[in-house]
């Protein structure tokens, strides 16, 4: 696995949209919010009748506990490295994280690129054109500084009752307010990323069934014109280079 | 002297054959214990019942599930004292039930006088056909032999039974962690008993040193802030404290609400894509 840097264009026919720093953060969220959601789930609906199995497949209660506080904590983990990209890349290289052209972050555009992509979708008007993340991706992005706040402290709370009694003296309602909250809102993470994310990702007929850019990193060109126009003629701007010359890595300008 | 002594003889002998018969009488008439198998030869059948005191009372006892049972080897009359003769009496006392179901007291003294002292023993005092004898939770003559520790799947039909009285505080423990651990077979978790007691029952008030204690036999460092946990609690019903049931009813909006936005989102792109075909440029 080469270390590419995120912008280059190999051979001419492939952008790397994703470096390895986003591809691994991408993986262990993957793959942890996956182990919380079977762990955690069967608790959920106990009366359910696949709710005994799973936890009987998992080696019972206190091992399928155990697994979820594993995922919890390295979820901890990418999360803070999140944080801390955000942070190289404002302070130290300087990017226009939250509000340039290649932000995750809200921008009027997005506003009227929902607009204009709904107007699409019932036949009134064309396709938007898109720029490093469109809007449903920005979204993806955004809700897991709501969901893992949210879900990571109330989970906290409930994982070290003896410490939020006694240290940070915290009244006996906060369990019955983190359990809430807790619950709640890992039923809508679960419901909203296996249906919308998963569509938005791998099922659209465009995509079926699966596009690999999340795993390889790289995304063919010609995708990219018809998906990301607008992050297409500014790459290829900066190049001051035509698709049909070799490419050449510049600076990382990108977040 | 030889004729007063003959009749002497003979008065003896009178009076020793009339005890004789007697004696053989009252062996014979059966008033002396005849083992179980006297009881099962007719209690044996099923769906044998009696109307006792305006109640339909079942009088059949399994006899192979009794012999299996740790009690097997108890003789009928250690409970049911005062069915020794026979045929015995039919008891019309309202408090028969409770009478036998207490009779447990006379071999687990312990735990009866642990259990006189509690709100259980006292209404079992008070009588009435609802009271929580001996066995109302345990059962009369099926009583498998007591594991330690506990088999979890016993210790949750417990809290079933514990339901069958108290129904609100069953409705209002379903969405506790403890509750639904102990279900899907947490061998750690807590069940009513461990919290209440099993004999010497008590109810917790919120923040009291008892259920500071009942905590902290699992949870070290247990204060008062923690007693204070409303274990017993639906936020979903309208009487739950208002901070939870609006902290409840928001996250079922937002549920619902982003749900719906992007679900539909979703479905709308979907159909788009088919009338369009517009993914065949890949």
């Amino acid at each position: 696995m080469a270390f590419r840097k995120q912008g280059e264009i190999i051979d001419n026919k492939l952008y790397v949209r994703f470096n390895a720093f986003h591809r691994w953060v991408h993986f262990l969220m993957m793959t942890t919010f996956t182990g919380l959601v079977v762990t955690g789930l069967p608790l959920k609906f106990y009366n359910a009748g696949w709710a005994q199995w799973v936890m009987d497949v998992l080696g019972g209660v206190k091992s399928a506990g155990i697994q979820h506080r594993i995922c919890a904590i390295i979820t901890f983990g990418y999360f803070f490295a999140e944080v801390l990209w955000i942070i190289y890349c404002k302070f130290v290289v300087k990017m226009p994280v939250f509000t340039g052209p290649t932000t995750t972050f809200l921008r009027m555009k997005d506003v009227h690129d929902v607009r204009d992509n709904v107007k699409y979708m019932l036949g009134l008007g064309p396709e938007p054109k898109f720029d490093r993340f469109t809007y449903w991706e920005k979204f993806d992005y955004l809700v897991v500084f709501w969901g893992v706040p949210v879900i990571g402290l109330s989970g906290l709370v409930l994982w070290f009752p003896g410490f939020a009694t006694n240290v940070l003296k915290l009244p006996g309602i906060a369990f019955n307010m983190a359990h809430i909250m807790h619950s709640d809102e890992a039923l809508l993470a679960t419901l909203f990323i296996f249906v919308v994310h998963l569509y938005n990702t791998h099922l659209r007929p465009e995509r079926f069934p699966l596009d690999p850019v999340i795993f390889t990193g790289t995304v063919p060109l010609e995708e990219m014109k018809h998906d990301r126009l607008i992050e297409y003629e500014r790459v290829m701007k900066e190049r001051s280079i035509g698709p049909e010359t070799g490419g050449e890595s510049s600076p990382r300008s990108s977040f | 002297m030889s004729k007063e002594v003959s009749r002497l003889k003979k008065c003896g002998a009178i009076v020793l054959l009339s005890l004789f018969t007697l004696v053989c009488l009252a062996v014979f008439s059966g008033v002396a214990w005849a083992g179980n198998e006297g009881c099962f030869a007719c209690h044996n059948q099923p769906g044998f019942k009696k109307l006792i005191a305006g109640e339909t009372v079942s009088l059949y006892v399994d006899p192979d599930r009794y012999e299996e049972s740790v009690h097997g080897e108890v003789d009928c009359i250690k409970c049911h004292l005062g069915f020794g003769l026979m045929p015995h009496e039919e008891s019309q006392a309202k408090d028969y039930a409770k009478v036998a179901s207490m009779a447990c007291r006379y071999c687990h003294d312990e735990a009866y006088r642990e259990f006189s002292k509690s709100p259980h023993g006292k209404a079992v005092e008070e009588g009435g056909s609802e009271a929580p004898t001996c066995a109302a939770c345990h059962g009369s003559h099926y009583i498998k032999k007591l594991e330690t520790p506990l088999p979890v799947e016993e210790k949750f039909e417990m809290t079933e039974k514990c339901g069958e009285c108290h129904e609100e505080a069953w409705e209002l423990i379903q969405p506790n962690y403890h509750y639904r651990a102990l279900k899907l077979g947490h061998k750690k978790s807590a069940g009513c008993a461990d919290c209440h007691g099993a004999h010497d029952i008590k109810a917790l008030e919120l923040g009291s040193e008892e259920t500071v204690e009942a905590c902290g036999q699992c949870h070290e460092g247990a204060n008062e802030k923690m007693a204070h946990w409303l274990i017993h609690v639906e936020p979903a019903h309208k009487e739950a404290p208002l901070l939870l049931h609006y902290l409840y009813l928001f996250f079922v909006c937002l549920t619902i609400a982003v749900l719906a936005i992007f679900y539909l989102h979703t479905i709308l792109w979907f159909i788009r894509r088919l009338i369009d075909r517009s993914w065949r440029h890949h």
